[in-house]
């Protein structure tokens, strides 16, 4: 009885210690597991930084560069405003005059040539459109131009 | 002798543009007038506007920024000016349907001055 009791604690002790160690054998990282991770880690990485490199070529700024392309593109931006202002004066300007050209070539000023000429002129500065007009009343004044409403 | 001091006396107020209608108080009546040696027309719009003729005209139109005055005379001349002067347009954008407007201009067409009285002096639109 006794043998018999030893040979049960002894199997019991042996079950014990295959599973103890079957558990441990899967919580320690094998050779594979540590590839896979290393695989991982590599592919977080590799995906950050394609993250990154479309959101720099999307134009969004990190935070850092963020203050120093703002200014850049501010100046920009007033570069090109102040370029189109400038070529749309220079542009109405050039077609006021124009329009008074023209009259002075037939030497009449029509209802035609008034709407056309403030037209054109609308958007100049005060000092501009009135050099224009002062052409026009200039002409008319030294007889150059006839008045047709 | 008194018929002819009233002749006179009608005679200066015509010259002079000035009477008395029905309406009490003294009117202006100056048609459109153009001194081209001065360089300068004015004209009561009001009065000009109730001429029966189709010839004067008197007007100045505003851009806001910019303005001109224009004024055709019964002899059918034309005389303008350009003015972006903030006193000129001041005048100019106090101008009225019953206004009396003077202008003087220069030799580029600019206007030196821009006169516009407003008041009881002129007649009223018809």
């Amino acid at each position: 009885m006794n043998r018999f009791a030893i040979v049960v604690i002894a199997c019991l002790g042996v079950m014990t210690a295959v599973l103890l160690y079957l558990r441990i054998a899967e919580r320690v990282p094998t050779a594979s597991n540590l590839a896979e991770a290393e695989i991982i880690a590599r592919l977080d990485r590799l995906e950050k930084s394609i993250v990154q490199l479309a959101t720099t070529r999307a134009g969004t700024p990190s935070a850092t560069d963020t203050a120093t392309l703002a200014v850049t593109a501010a100046s920009g931006h007033a570069d090109l405003d102040g370029e189109r202002v400038t070529a749309a004066r220079a542009s109405a300007i050039r077609d006021g005059n124009d329009i008074v050209d023209r009259a002075l070539g037939v030497g009449q000023w029509t209802g035609d040539d008034v709407r056309a000429l403030a037209e054109s002129t609308g958007t100049l500065d005060g000092e501009a459109a009135a050099a224009i007009h002062a052409r026009v009343a200039a002409a008319i004044n030294s007889d150059r131009l006839k008045v047709t409403p | 002798m008194k018929r002819k001091t009233t002749a006179f006396a009608v005679g200066a107020a015509l010259a002079l543009g000035i009477g008395a209608s029905a309406n009490a108080g003294l009117h202006t009546m100056f048609p459109v007038t153009i001194n081209d040696p001065a360089m300068t027309a004015n004209g009561d719009v009001s009065f000009v506007h109730n001429t029966p003729d189709v010839i004067q005209y008197l007007y100045c139109e505003s851009q806001g920024a910019n303005a001109r005055c224009v004024a055709r005379n019964l002899a059918g001349v034309v005389r303008s000016c350009s003015t972006a002067n903030p006193a000129h347009l001041a005048a100019i954008h106090s101008m009225g349907t019953d206004s009396y407007l003077a202008f003087w201009w220069n030799a580029v067409g600019q206007c030196t001055t821009v006169i516009v009285r407003n008041g009881s002096l002129t007649v009223p639109k018809a």
